[in-house]
C-alpha cells in the first residue's frame, strides 16, 4: 500500500519519488539522526519525475516466489520493505519499533558500475517509548552501493549505511534487524509465524485507475531483542508486522493520502486496512484489507466491508491535525484505535505520522495492538 | 534614586559636546569591531566557495594519497556504528586538475547522495530548477563554477569526457562539481583523494566570536576516525586558509583595538567629568549619597554612553562592512550584534568605573601607575619565559600598559622639567605657553597615552600588513607560480617544453621521503638554480646544499649553516643548510634539494610536476600541444588561481588599512573631548593674555602649538611602541599562532603614516575646543587691567 505518496499538491507522486527528491532540496538532512528536520517535501524539483518508460508495470496477477520475490525487483520503480513491532519489557513497558527501506529507480537502466546505481535507497528508523512518551526517529539517504544500500534475496539482506536487516542463516527466517543510531538503536530477531499473505486480488493490489502494486504481507512476527533509546537499553519482545510491496504506478492527481492499520488482535487474528482519501472526500472504491485468522486462512476485505471513521483529532506541529484515533467497523465487529501517544510523527524529510496503536472495543475492553500510518495530512 | 539618574542625564545633556565625542568614540571602536566580524564572515564565507575546498559544511578532512575505497567504508561503517559521535556527515572526495573546455579548472567529485547539502538551494547551484540531479547520479552531469564562462544546458569536455552542465554556481571559483563517479572519470582516478567530515558540533565557538582564533590557538582539534585515519580540522590541513585566518585573527586584533581606545576615551571623559563634578559629589554626599551608589551612577553614565555609542556603531559598522565588502545586502547577524552591544557597554562601564575609582578613590595619586608599571613588568617577566601565543600578546598588551604608565608620564614630566627650567629666560607669552603645554599634558595624559597606544598600533599593523603582504607575494610565488603545471605520472620533456613557441622555462620536480639527522623529513627535488631558490627566498643556486623548511628548523633545532645528514633508501649524504625558508604553516619538515645532489641516494622518487613558465599570457594553445603528447597529464593554468588569490587578499589588505584609519580616528575623537574638557581651564590662561594685549590670532596659535606639541609627542613615543608592537606580531604571535614567521621590515610608508596622521589628528581635536575658548574672550583687549 504505501508505494503511494499523497501529495495533497501534487497529487500522482510517488512517496519514493517526492521523498527522494525532497532529499535533494533539503540542505543537510540526510546524514544526521535524529529528529526535527522540518520535513518539508518538495517533489520533484531536481530529481524530477522519471519516467516509467523502461519499468515494468504491475497489471496482472503473478504467483510470488519465495525467497526470490523477498529481494529488489529493479524493472519496477519503487519498491520498499517495511517492518513494525509493538514490543514490551519485562516490566510491562510498551515500545514501538519501525524499520523501512525505500528503493526507487532513476531510470530503468542498470547503471555500469558500484557508484553509477540507477537505484536510490531511503531508511526511516523510529522507536517509540509509550510510558515516557518518547518518539525518535532517524532518516538515511543512499545511492545503491555494495557498501552502502542494497537488498539480496537469499539469503535474504537489505541494507543502507549501518542499518542491517538480514536473514540470520541460510534460510529467510529467522531474520536479525540491526539499526544503530546515534542517541537509540534496536538489536531484534525476528522469527516467522505465519506463511506470507497476499493483499489485494492474489497479490495484486489496485490502487487507482490503471495503477496497481504487487503486495504481500507477514503478519504475527515474533520479536525479541534490545532496544536502546538514550543511556537505557531494555530487553523486549512481542509482535511484528512486514510489508512488501513493489510497483511502477503512482496515485492519481485526486488522491491526496491514505491511512492504514495493521492490527495484530488479542484473539489470534490479525486486521490490515487502508483508505484512499480523495481530494473530493468520496471513497475511491481502491480502499482495501485483509483480515487474517489464527489458522492463517485470509479474507480480503473490499471497500465496502469496512468502515473508518476519524473520532479524535491531535494538532501537532505546525498545526497539522493528524486523526489519532478511530473507530473501525468490520461487518458486526467495532475496533476502536487509539494512538498510544498522540506525536509519532515521523518528522524526515517526508512527514507522516506512523506509530503504535492501541485496540478496544466501544466499552474499552482491549482488544489488542498495532500500527497505524497517516500520510497527506501535512501541506508540505 | 530617580532624581539622581535624571541629574545625571541633565548633566550629560549640558555638556553636549564631550557627551556626542564619547558616544563617537565608542561607536567607532564599535562600528571597526561589528565590521571586522561581518568582513571575516564574508571572507571565511569566500574561502568556503573559492578556497581550497569550496564545499561548504564540512570542518574536517582526511587526505592521504595511499586512502582506499575499504578505508573510506570502515570508516562510514565505524560511524554508523556510533564509534565516532563526534561526525555528523561524512563523504569521500576525490580533486584533481583538469581541461574543461579547454581550460584548466579544478575538478571536485563527491557522494553527492550522502553530502546531499551541497546542491541544496543557494548553497551552489543559483536555481535549482535548472539542474537535473539524475543526470548528475546516472549520467555525466555536472556544477560548474560561474567564472568558467559555461552555461547549464552545454556539453562540453572535461578531461576526456563529454560532461553535461546541469547548473551553474556563482560563488565557486574554476571549480567543476561532479558526482564521484564522474569526478573519477574525468580524472582518470579510482580511489578516494580525501574524505570530508562534519563536526556535530560545527565550529568551534570561539571561531563564531573570533574568526581565526581557532587556527590561532589550535581550537578546532582532530577527529580520529579509527583504523589509523585522522580527520584534520579543514583550518589546520589547507595552508591558504590558514593564511587567511591569520589574517582575519589580525585583524579581529585591530578591531578589538578601536574598542580598547574607546575604553581609554571613555575612561578619560568620565574622569574629566567627574572631576568637574566635586562640588555636586559633596553635596549628594551631604545628603546621604554614598560612595558606592555615586559610583554605580557614574557607572551607568558610562553603561548608558556605550550603549548609545554600541547602538550607532553596530550600524555602522554593517554600513561600512557592507562598502568595504561590495556587498549586495546589508549583512547583519546575531553574533556580530551582541559583540557590538557587549564591547560598547563593556567599553563604557569599564572605562566610567576606572575613572570614578580614581576621582572618588584614588585622588590623584601616583599610585595606580605604579601599580600599571608593576603589573606591566610582571606581566612582561612571565611573557618572556613563555613561549604560547597568550605570552605574545602579554608582551604587546604589557608594552602597552609600560607606554601608558611609564614612558607617556615620563616623557611629560621631563618636557615639563626641561621647560620650567627655562622659564626664566621666556617671555610672558612663552611662558604661559610652556605653563599651558605642561598642564595640558599632565591633564589629558589618558587621552595623549590613548592617542600614542593607537597611533603606535596603527604602526605596528601597518608594518605588520605590509611585511605580510610582502610574504603574502612570496608564498604566491612558492606555491603559485604564474605558470602552465604540468601533473603526470611519467616525466615529461622539459627540452621538448622549452622548444614550445613562447615557453621561456621548464623545469620538473620530483618528491621523495628520507631521514634527516635520522628523523623524517620530506624532499622537494628540483634543479636550485636562483630562479628557483628565490621562490624561498634565497638569492643563490644550490650547490651541495639544501634549503629547510621553518617547521623542520624548528622541530629539530636547526639553524642556517649547521650541516646535517640526509639519509635515503641508497645511501646518505652530507649536506649544509643554507636558508630557512617559510612553509606557511606546512606542519610536516621539508628540504628542497636538487636531483643532482639528492636523487642517487633517495629511492621511490615521484614526479611531482612540471612548471612552465610562458611569455605570452594565452596558455590554450600551449595546454593543447601539451595535452596532445601527453594524454594522461593534467595541465593546470595557476595565473586565474593567483589572480583569484590575489584579489581576495588585497581586499582583506584594504579593509586592514580602513581599521587603521577607523583606529587613530577614535584616538582623536578621544582628545577632542579631553581637550574639550579642559577650555574652561584654559580659559583663565586665555583671558590673562588677552588683557595683557596679546591678540586672539597670537592665542589661537598658542594653542595649536600646544596642541601639535601634544601630538606630537604622542606620536613621537609610539614610533617605538609601534615598532615594538609590529616585531611581536611578526616574529612571535604569527610564528606561535599559524607556524611561521612573518619577516620583519620596517616600511617607512607604514611607520610615517600614521605617525603624521595622529599629530594632525591632536590638531583638529584641538581646534574646535581652542576655537570655542578664544571666542568666548569677549570684545578688545581689556589693557586696562594690567
Amino acid at each position: 500500500m504505501r508505494s503511494f505518496r499523497p501529495g495533497r499538491s501534487r497529487g500522482a507522486a510517488t512517496l519514493l519519488a517526492g521523498g527522494l527528491a525532497s532529499l535533494f532540496a533539503l540542505s543537510g538532512c540526510n546524514d544526521a539522526d535524529g529528529s526535527a528536520r522540518g520535513g518539508a517535501l518538495r517533489v520533484g524539483t531536481l530529481l524530477g519525475e522519471s519516467s516509467a518508460a523502461g519499468f515494468l508495470v504491475a497489471d496482472t496477477v503473478r504467483p510470488f516466489e519465495f525467497p526470490r520475490d523477498h529481494g529488489a525487483h529493479p524493472r519496477f520503480r519503487q519498491e520498499w520493505w517495511y517492518l513494525t513491532a509493538v514490543l514490551e519489557d519485562a516490566a510491562g513497558g510498551e515500545y514501538g519499533a519501525q524499520f523501512t527501506l525505500f528503493r526507487r529507480a532513476v531510470s530503468a537502466d542498470a547503471g555500469d558500475g558500484p557508484w553509477r546505481s540507477a537505484q536510490v535507497y531511503l531508511g526511516h528508523f523510529a522507536l517509540t517509548d509509550v510510558e515516557r512518551e518518547q518518539h525518535v526517529e532517524a532518516e538515511r539517504f543512499v545511492r545503491g552501493h555494495p557498501r552502502l544500500a542494497g537488498v539480496r534475496a537469499a539469503p535474504f539482506a537489505a541494507w543502507i549505511d549501518g542499518w542491517r536487516l538480514a536473514s540470520t542463516g541460510a534460510a529467510t527466517w529467522p531474520m536479525r534487524l540491526q539499526a544503530p543510531a546515534r542517541t537509540f538503536g534496536v538489536d531484534l530477531v525476528l522469527s516467522e509465524t505465519r506463511p506470507p499473505v497476499p493483499q489485494g486480488d492474489r497479490g495484486l493490489s489496485a490502487k487507482g485507475p490503471g495503477a496497481a502494486s504487487y503486495y504481500y504481507s507477514v503478519p504475527r512476527i515474533a520479536v525479541a531483542g534490545t532496544l536502546r533509546i538514550g543511556d537505557r537499553e531494555v530487553e523486549v519482545s512481542g509482535l511484528g508486522w512486514f510489508d512488501r510491496e513493489w510497483s511502477t504506478s503512482g496515485l492519481d492527481a485526486e488522491q491526496i493520502g491514505w491511512d492504514w492499520f495493521a492490527l495484530q488482535l488479542d484473539d489470534g487474528r490479525s486486521l490490515m486496512l487502508f483508505q484512499i482519501r480523495r481530494r473530493d472526500g468520496a471513497r475511491g472504491g481502491y480502499d482495501q484489507g485483509i483480515l487474517v485468522s489464527p489458522d492463517g486462512a485470509a479474507r480480503t476485505l473490499g471497500g465496502a466491508d469496512f468502515a473508518l471513521s476519524p473520532e479524535r483529532v491531535w494538532r501537532g506541529h505546525a498545526g497539522t491535525q493528524w486523526p489519532v484515533r478511530w473507530r473501525i467497523t468490520v461487518g458486526e465487529e467495532v475496533f476502536v484505535v487509539d494512538a498510544a501517544i498522540k506525536d509519532q510523527v515521523m518528522d524526515t524529510s517526508i512527514r507522516y505520522w506512523e506509530g503504535v496503536v492501541r485496540v478496544s472495543d466501544p466499552a474499552a475492553r482491549s482488544l489488542g495492538r498495532g500500527y497505524m500510518e497517516l500520510t497527506g495530512y501535512t501541506d508540505d | 534614586m530617580l532624581s539622581l539618574i535624571l541629574g545625571q542625564l541633565r548633566y550629560l545633556a549640558r555638556t553636549p559636546g564631550a557627551t556626542a565625542a564619547s558616544v563617537a568614540a565608542t561607536a567607532l571602536g564599535t562600528m571597526s569591531v561589528v565590521a571586522v566580524h561581518l568582513l571575516s564572515e564574508d571572507i571565511k564565507a569566500g574561502l568556503d566557495s573559492a578556497g581550497a575546498l569550496p564545499i561548504p559544511g564540512y570542518t574536517h578532512v582526511v587526505r592521504g594519497t595511499d586512502l582506499t575505497w575499504d578505508a573510506y567504508f570502515d570508516a562510514r561503517d565505524r560511524w554508523r556504528e556510533g564509534h565516532v559521535p563526534r561526525v555528523e556527515a561524512m563523504t569521500p572526495l576525490v580533486e584533481g586538475q583538469a581541461l574543461v573546455n579547454g581550460r584548466s579548472s579544478r575538478v571536485l567529485g563527491f557522494d553527492m547522495l550522502v553530502a546531499g547539502r551541497f546542491i541544496a538551494p543557494g548553497a551552489f547551484i543559483e536555481d535549482p530548477s535548472t539542474g537535473d540531479s539524475t543526470r548528475m547520479l546516472l549520467g555525466d552531469g555536472v556544477v560548474a563554477a560561474g567564472s568558467l564562462g559555461l552555461a547549464a544546458g552545454e556539453t562540453v569536455r572535461a578531461g576526456e569526457v563529454a560532461v553535461d552542465v546541469v547548473a551553474v554556481s556563482a560563488d565557486a571559483g574554476n571549480v567543476v562539481f561532479a558526482d564521484m563517479p564522474t569526478a573519477l572519470r574525468i580524472l582518470g582516478r579510482t580511489g578516494p583523494g580525501a574524505i570530508l567530515v562534519r563536526d556535530r558540533g560545527g565550529e568551534p565557538a570561539i571561531e563564531r566570536w573570533f574568526p581565526g582564533s581557532s587556527a590561532a590557538f589550535d581550537i578546532g582539534t582532530a577527529i580520529e576516525l579509527g583504523q589509523g585515519l585522522t580527520a584534520q580540522a579543514l583550518d589546520e590541513a589547507e595552508p591558504t586558509r590558514r593564511f587567511a585566518l591569520a589574517i582575519l585573527f589580525n585583524l579581529g586584533a585591530l578591531g578589538a583595538l578601536s574598542l580598547f581606545v574607546a575604553a581609554f576615551l571613555i575612561y578619560q571623559a568620565s574622569y574629566s567629568n567627574i572631576s568637574r563634578r566635586q562640588r555636586e559629589r559633596e553635596r549628594l554626599a551631604a545628603i546621604g549619597v554614598g560612595p558606592g551608589t555615586l559610583g554605580l551612577l557614574y557607572v551607568a553614565e558610562g553603561a548608558l554612553i556605550g550603549f548609545a555609542g554600541a547602538a550607532a556603531g553596530t550600524l555602522l559598522g554593517a554600513l561600512l562592512a557592507g562598502y568595504l565588502a561590495s556587498m549586495d545586502s546589508f549583512a547583519m547577524n546575531s553574533i556580530a550584534v551582541a559583540k557590538g552591544v557587549l564591547g560598547g557597554v563593556g567599553a563604557g562601564v569599564v572605562g566610567a568605573f576606572l575613572a570614578t575609582r580614581r576621582a572618588t578613590v584614588m585622588r590623584q595619586s601616583a599610585g595606580p601607575r605604579w601599580v600599571v608599571a608593576a603589573l606591566a613588568a610582571t606581566l612582561l617577566a612571565a611573557a618572556a619565559m613563555s613561549d604560547t601565543l597568550a605570552a605574545a600578546f602579554a608582551l604587546i598588551v604589557a608594552s602597552c600598559m609600560l607606554q601608558f604608565a611609564v614612558l607617556m608620564p615620563g616623557v611629560a614630566a621631563v618636557l615639563r622639567r626641561a621647560f620650567t627650567a627655562r622659564m626664566g629666560r621666556l617671555n610672558l607669552l612663552a611662558r604661559a605657553n610652556v605653563r599651558r603645554f605642561a598642564l595640558l599634558l599632565g591633564e589629558v595624559d589618558i587621552a595623549a597615552s590613548a592617542l600614542s597606544i593607537a597611533i603606535a598600533a596603527a604602526i605596528g599593523m601597518g608594518v605588520q600588513i605590509e611585511n605580510f603582504r610582502a610574504d603574502f607575494y612570496s608564498m604566491l610565488d612558492q606555491r603559485l607560480w604564474r605558470a602552465l603545471y604540468i601533473e603526470s605520472e611519467r616525466p615529461v620533456d622539459v627540452d621538448w617544453l622549452e622548444s614550445l613557441p613562447g615557453v621561456t622555462d621548464a623545469r620538473s620536480y620530483g618528491r621523495a621521503e628520507a631521514l634527516l639527522n635520522g628523523r623524517p623529513v620530506a624532499v622537494t627535488l628540483g634543479t636550485g638554480d636562483v630562479l628557483e631558490s628565490r621562490r624561498y627566498g634565497y638569492g643563490a643556486a644550490l650547490e651541495g646544499d639544501v634549503l629547510l623548511s621553518e617547521a623542520g628548523a624548528l622541530e629539530y633545532g636547526l639553524e642556517v649553516g649547521e650541516g646535517i645528514e640526509v639519509e635515503g633508501a641508497r645511501g646518505a649524504r652530507r649536506a649544509t643548510i643554507a636558508h630557512v625558508f617559510s612553509d606557511y604553516g606546512a606542519p610536516s619538515p621539508r628540504i628542497v634539494g636538487t636531483f643532482t645532489d639528492l636523487a642517487q641516494i633517495l629511492d621511490g622518487i615521484a614526479f611531482e610536476r612540471t612548471s612552465v613558465l610562458t611569455a605570452g599570457e594565452d596558455t590554450a594553445a600551449l595546454q593543447r600541444a601539451i595535452g596532445e603528447r601527453y594524454p594522461d597529464a593534467h595541465v593546470r593554468d595557476q595565473s586565474e588561481l593567483r589572480a583569484l588569490a590575489e584579489k581576495a587578499f588585497d581586499r582583506t589588505f584594504e579593509v586592514a588599512e580602513s581599521l587603521n584609519l577607523i583606529a587613530l580616528i577614535v584616538a582623536i575623537a578621544g582628545l577632542y573631548n579631553a581637550l574639550s574638557a579642559l577650555v574652561l581651564r584654559a580659559r583663565d590662561d586665555h583671558r590673562l593674555l588677552y588683557a595683557a594685549g596679546v591678540s586672539r590670532v597670537s592665542i589661537t596659535a598658542l594653542a595649536v602649538q600646544q596642541n601639535l606639541l601634544i601630538g606630537a609627542v604622542a606620536a613621537a613615543a609610539a614610533v617605538p611602541l609601534g615598532l615594538v608592537i609590529a616585531y611581536v606580531l611578526c616574529a612571535e604571535v604569527n610564528p606561535r599562532a599559524f607556524g611561521w614567521s612573518i619577516s620583519f621590515g620596517i616600511d617607512v610608508a607604514a611607520v610615517l603614516t600614521p605617525t603624521l596622521l595622529g599629530i594632525v589628528a591632536a590638531l583638529l581635536a584641538g581646534l574646535v575646543p581652542t576655537w570655542r575658548g578664544i571666542k568666548a574672550l569677549g570684545g578688545a583687549p581689556e589693557h586696562a587691567l594690567l
